[in-house]
């Protein structure tokens, strides 16, 4: 199956191609068929070659091609599927899979809807080649490349100023943590002068203590970008501007769990620097306290899911920092299915109240949308982590992982956030689909979505019941011992988990997110607690979540204001007085020197053959005179 | 004495021959066909091309071997010297399609005459890339030089372009009256024309320190002269604006690439294969020519206005990045990336280049001129048109991901290697300053409002040809590494000798 990898990127790569040369003119409304084909070839091929990795437990790998060969410096194309690439296939083209024909059914009657099934395919062939990569720097290309397909589909609807000012800010906050990530592989160049992993990894232990901890800690701030760690999280929720679809799948499922994936295939790196694991350790940790407390105050239905993305992308991140590999990568799969289903039914729900996005105007659609009602609640119950669904499984052994690991406090933390968690998940699913209809039914009439949306939501319901029990039984599950082989040799060091311990865990987690189901049930149901209530006690703190912990305006105050008024005096001073001085007198000295020189082009042909004879004879005179033994 | 036969091994010119027959094809269908079905005989070159380009695959270039008493070699640099003809010469039929039969200029052109003289100037140049000797190598630059002369003036009854046909004859005939020169003191000198042969008598004169025999050096210049001028390097240029200006636009495209590789072939041949143990001597030679043309070709294109001048003069500022790679021969190992960079350097011109020309070309066709005037609103009015001009300007200029850039940067790598620092910022300052006429052609279509008279035109082939540009463009930026690698084989081929 080797040969045949270069299948996986390429067929989508030939759709998004083919979507933006002909879509306009010629494919228009038919365009998701080439999109939804080249995608399907792609999750064929992958799970081919995934089996056969999985069947012989080696890598397989494919040489295209080196792009520059510069002596040292060289860059091969070359995809490598091993187990944890693997992983990440079938999530991604799966995913995209499903999302590719979800989008069918919500993008329809779009004007621009040739154009969103050129970005998306081009979306899955970026992310793809970033899994499959093999060395720093293609990964870095595509790591920038999805990120382009991230800005150009937030800004899809452009000419709303919402969305193109969301675009423009994942991309400006991205390019902060990519800054730190580009130097970072520029550090492992200069100290290792390979990129390839392989060689990194062989090599890396012998570094210094200090240079380990600067690559490790570099690369993480990419991950803190893309992965939406603090305090680089603002974009995400923003980008929410985006078409539904395109928040599930690259702002849920895959784009996002880029940085997981970054740090968890550098593992060897981070692994020998003990100081790198715990900063991981404590801003993943940060970040599932912090976006948790947001996400039980926020009323956009939307904002709620993104929030919690943000979430549970600090627990893979303090799974990462406590050493618990497998743990981190299982969150990703399962989080996946169940966010993706999450963010498709939150579409189905907007999609159904006509671009309605307040939870306070909405429900009681139980009653109007029973198939989106079923799937969410499955979706919420799942990330809320309550026994036996996906997400039990895999934040149950992430909780454990930093446990065994050695960081209580970040197992507490994560507890903590779990108990939050399982709170504003219920929250969204009783304020929307439960009591009393809070719109106007005389203008809004809500209707459930066509199969065509239908279809995948299901599908990944089933997914988000059931993708947990590849990782059981905890720590020896089906997932645990493919992955095993990548997370080994390099001086890893293996916890090993009692019986008791994963029980013991196991019910005090189900015992959280029991308990956030029943105050949401009491407060959003019964009415036995009175939210407004206990807002106005809580004051301040209620205000510091309900502000997103003034992240936004912390950073206007600090950085966007001064830099613009910075930019300002750099425009009107630096630029316009020095540099553009400088510029325009340089142009004109070389004008002036072409206007002199073009007389010497006179148009006679007598004066061009006296050019070439005063050359020769110049020329001879010189060589003759210096370079031979005439006059020596 | 019994005179030994030796039997041609036919199998070695199968590119050549198919050219050949393509020839004899088109002179035939000029006189069988009734005038109004010449347009066919378009389909017959292109197969031709396309048949004597794919024949190259029947040939095993790895053996380098030679027939006709070493008169021709097949070899790895004859190969890419076949791929970078070929595909030029594609890409100029495909431009011409249009133009030629179109009647835009004064008098008519007859279609089957333009396309053997363009057949047979691609021939020459494939026996220059294949010669074994120096009277090989005459011949097929005077094979394809005349072929060149005679479309210079193709526009028979425009002045301009009888102007500049008349210049570049009578000073190509003064240039080959200096390169034979050069050809018969080294024939004095060392007693043999064959390249090899040439290699191995002077390589026992040299090895002692000091200076060189001065019949040597004068044998050494008079050829670097000669095809100093072929391939338009300061101060042997003077008729390539005049000659560029005053051509048919397809000629342009065609003649500012197809002579030059015709050119650099040669010097290739001659200075590395035959005179490079006298690479001491003309080394400097080169690196200097290559800093004066570079400097005066992309400082003089800024006062231009006129697009097809402008891109003279560019294209004088591009032998000088050639020249770069020439200059960077340090000897043959395979480290040394002196000829392969120059050898990728010419591909990669032909696309962009042709494609350039190409779009003037398609404005022609249109009813407009070639001045920047005629590019202005070239977005609104066409933005396909105006996107392949802004991916060839940017690929000349030297812009990443494009073939232009990879290009420069195989160049300064070359010369970096050799130690040749300062030849290397040269050309990194150049491409600066280029960036000053190639953008102006880039602004003025997207931000000035268009003006003259616009006529809707049907030119299918040349529209195809200019997509096929534009994306050779951009994908051998993207493959540049394999591309790299064949023609780095050049050292297996003047190895052998």
């Amino acid at each position: 199956m080797a040969n045949w990898i270069f299948l996986i990127p390429l067929a989508p790569l030939i759709a998004a191609v083919v979507n933006f040369i002909f879509g306009r003119w010629y494919l228009r409304d038919r365009a998701h068929w080439l999109a939804i084909l080249g995608v399907a070839i792609s999750f064929g091929v992958s799970v081919a070659v995934v089996a056969q990795v999985a069947r012989d437990e080696v890598a397989l790998s494919q040489h295209l091609y080196t792009w520059i060969p510069a002596g040292d410096f060289q860059v091969p194309v070359t995809l490598t599927v091993d187990q944890l690439t693997a992983v990440m296939l079938l999530v991604v083209t799966g995913v995209s899979l499903l999302v590719h024909i979800y989008s069918v059914g919500y993008m329809h009657g779009d004007p621009g809807f040739y154009r969103f099934f050129a970005y998306l395919p081009l979306f899955v062939f970026s992310m793809l080649m970033l899994v499959l990569a093999n060395n720093y720097l293609l990964l870095f290309v595509f790591w920038e490349a999805v990120g382009l397909c991230s800005y150009l589909l937030i800004g899809f609807w452009y000419r709303r100023r919402s969305a193109a000012q969301a675009a423009k800010k994942a991309f400006v906050v991205n390019r902060v943590g990519d800054f730190g990530f580009g130097l970072g592989v520029m550090l492992i160049f200069v100290h290792l002068g390979t990129l390839e992993y392989t060689g990194v990894f062989a090599q890396v232990g012998a570094l210094p203590q200090g240079t380990i901890t600067a690559i490790a800690l570099l690369l993480f701030t990419g991950a803190i970008g893309k992965s939406a760690q603090i305090p680089l999280f603002v974009w995400l929720p923003d980008a929410m501007e985006g078409p539904t679809p395109v928040s599930a799948l690259i702002h849920a499922a895959t784009m996002v769990t880029a940085g997981i994936f970054m740090v968890a295939r550098s593992w060897p790196i981070f692994a020998a620097s003990p100081d790198a694991m715990l900063v991981v350790a404590i801003i993943g940790a940060a970040t599932a306290f912090v976006a948790a407390t947001i996400g039980l105050t926020q009323y956009d239905i939307k904002k709620v899911v993104a929030y919690s993305t943000v979430s549970q992308l600090g627990y893979m991140a303090f799974a990462l920092g406590s050493g618990a590999w497998v743990a981190a990568i299982f969150h990703l799969t399962t989080h996946a299915f169940f966010k993706a289903l999450l963010f498709l039914g939150a579409g189905s729900v907007i999609h159904a109240m006509h671009d309605e996005q307040d939870m306070r105007r909405m429900g009681g659609l139980k009653r109007h949308l029973p198939l989106t009602y079923w799937t969410f609640l499955i979706g919420s119950a799942a990330n809320a982590g309550i026994f036996p669904l996906a997400g039990f499984w895999s934040k149950d052994e992430v909780i454990v992982g930093a446990w065994v690991g050695g960081r209580p406090i970040v197992a507490i933390v994560g507890l903590v956030a779990a108990l939050f968690t399982s709170l504003y998940m219920f929250r969204v699913v009783f304020l929307t689909f439960h009591g009393p209809e809070r719109f106007d039914a005389h203008t809004v009439h809500p209707h459930e979505s066509p199969p065509v949306m239908a279809v995948p939501l299901l599908i990944l319901s089933v997914g988000a019941v059931f993708a947990g029990f590849l990782g059981v039984p905890p720590e020896r599950g089906v997932f645990h011992r493919f992955l095993e082989p990548v997370f080994s040799g390099h001086g890893a060091e293996v916890h090993h988990v009692s019986t008791a311990t994963t029980l013991t865990f196991g019910l005090i987690s189900t015992a959280v997110a029991l308990a956030g189901l029943g105050l949401a049930y009491a407060a959003y149901v019964r009415g036995a607690i009175k939210p407004a209530v206990v807002a106005a006690r809580l004051g301040p703190l209620y205000q510091l979540a309900y502000r997103r912990w003034y992240f936004d305006e912390i950073y206007e105050a600090l950085i966007v204001h001064p830099l613009y008024r910075l930019s300002v005096w750099l425009w009107r001073v630096v630029d316009i007085g020095i540099i553009d001085g400088a510029v325009n007198g340089v142009a004109g000295l070389v004008n002036f020197t072409a206007q002199r020189w073009r007389r010497v082009q006179t148009g006679l042909v007598a004066n061009y053959a006296l050019a070439i004879a005063l050359g020769t004879v110049i020329i001879v005179g010189v060589y003759l005179i210096v370079g031979s033994t005439l006059f020596q | 004495m019994p005179v030994e036969l030796v039997r041609p091994e036919w199998g070695l010119i199968v590119p050549e021959l198919i050219l050949l027959g393509t020839i004899a094809l088109v002179l035939a269908g000029d006189l069988a066909l009734p005038r109004r079905q010449h347009g066919v005989l378009t389909w017959v070159a292109l197969a031709g091309l396309a048949l004597s380009l794919l024949s190259n695959l029947t040939i095993d270039w790895a053996a380098g071997r030679s027939t006709f008493n070493g008169m021709f070699q097949a070899d790895y640099f004859s190969l890419f010297i076949n791929l970078v003809v070929g595909v030029a010469g594609i890409l100029s039929v495909m431009i011409a399609s249009a133009y030629v039969p179109g009647g835009d200029e004064p008098g008519d052109m007859p279609l089957p005459e333009y396309l053997a003289l363009l057949l047979l100037s691609i021939l020459g140049t494939m026996l220059v890339g294949a010669a074994g000797d120096l009277l090989m190598i005459f011949l097929g630059i005077e094979m394809g030089s005349i072929a060149v002369y005679a479309l210079t003036g193709f526009a028979r009854r425009r002045v301009t372009a009888l102007e500049g046909a008349l210049k570049y004859f009578l000073l190509g005939a003064f240039a080959t009256a200096i390169l034979i020169y050069g050809m018969a003191w080294t024939y004095g000198a060392t007693g043999t024309t064959a390249l090899a042969d040439i290699a191995v008598r002077l390589r026992p004169v040299v090895t002692g320190s000091g200076g060189v025999e001065p019949s040597l050096l004068l044998a050494l210049l008079l050829l670097a002269v000669g095809l100093g001028f072929k391939i338009a390097a300061v101060p042997f240029h003077m008729w390539t604006p005049d000659a560029y200006q005053g051509a048919p636009t397809p000629v342009s495209a065609y003649m500012s690439v197809v002579p030059k590789v015709a050119g650099f072939a040669a010097m290739a041949r001659v200075l590395v294969e035959a005179l490079g143990p006298l690479s001491d001597s003309w080394l400097t030679l080169i690196a200097v020519l290559a800093l004066v043309t570079m400097v005066y070709g992309n400082v003089v294109a800024i006062a231009q206005r006129d697009v097809k001048r402008m891109l003279g003069y560019s294209s004088i500022g591009h032998t000088g990045y050639i020249l770069v790679g020439l200059a960077a021969f340090s000897g043959l190992s395979p480290d040394d990336r002196s000829v392969g960079s120059m050898l990728f350097y010419l591909l990669s011109y032909a696309f962009m280049n042709i494609g350039a020309f190409g779009v003037v070309t398609w404005l022609q066709t249109r009813g407009l001129g070639v001045t920047l005037d005629d590019f202005r609103g070239l977005a609104t009015r066409s933005p396909l048109a105006a996107i392949a001009m802004t991916i060839f300007m940017l690929s000349l200029m030297g812009m990443p991901p494009l073939v232009g850039f990879y290009a420069k940067y195989y160049v300064i790598l070359a010369a970096v290697q050799a130690d040749l620092i300062w030849l290397a910022v040269a050309v990194v300052l150049m491409s600066a300053v280029s960036a000053f006429f190639y953008l102006r052609v880039v602004a003025v279509m997207y931000f000035n409002e268009p003006s003259g008279e616009w006529k809707v035109q049907p030119t299918p082939l040349l529209g195809t040809g200019l997509a096929l540009m534009a994306l050779g463009t951009l994908m051998l930026g993207l493959l540049s590494g394999p591309v790299l690698d064949l023609a780095q084989k050049w050292v297996q081929a003047f190895g052998v000798a």
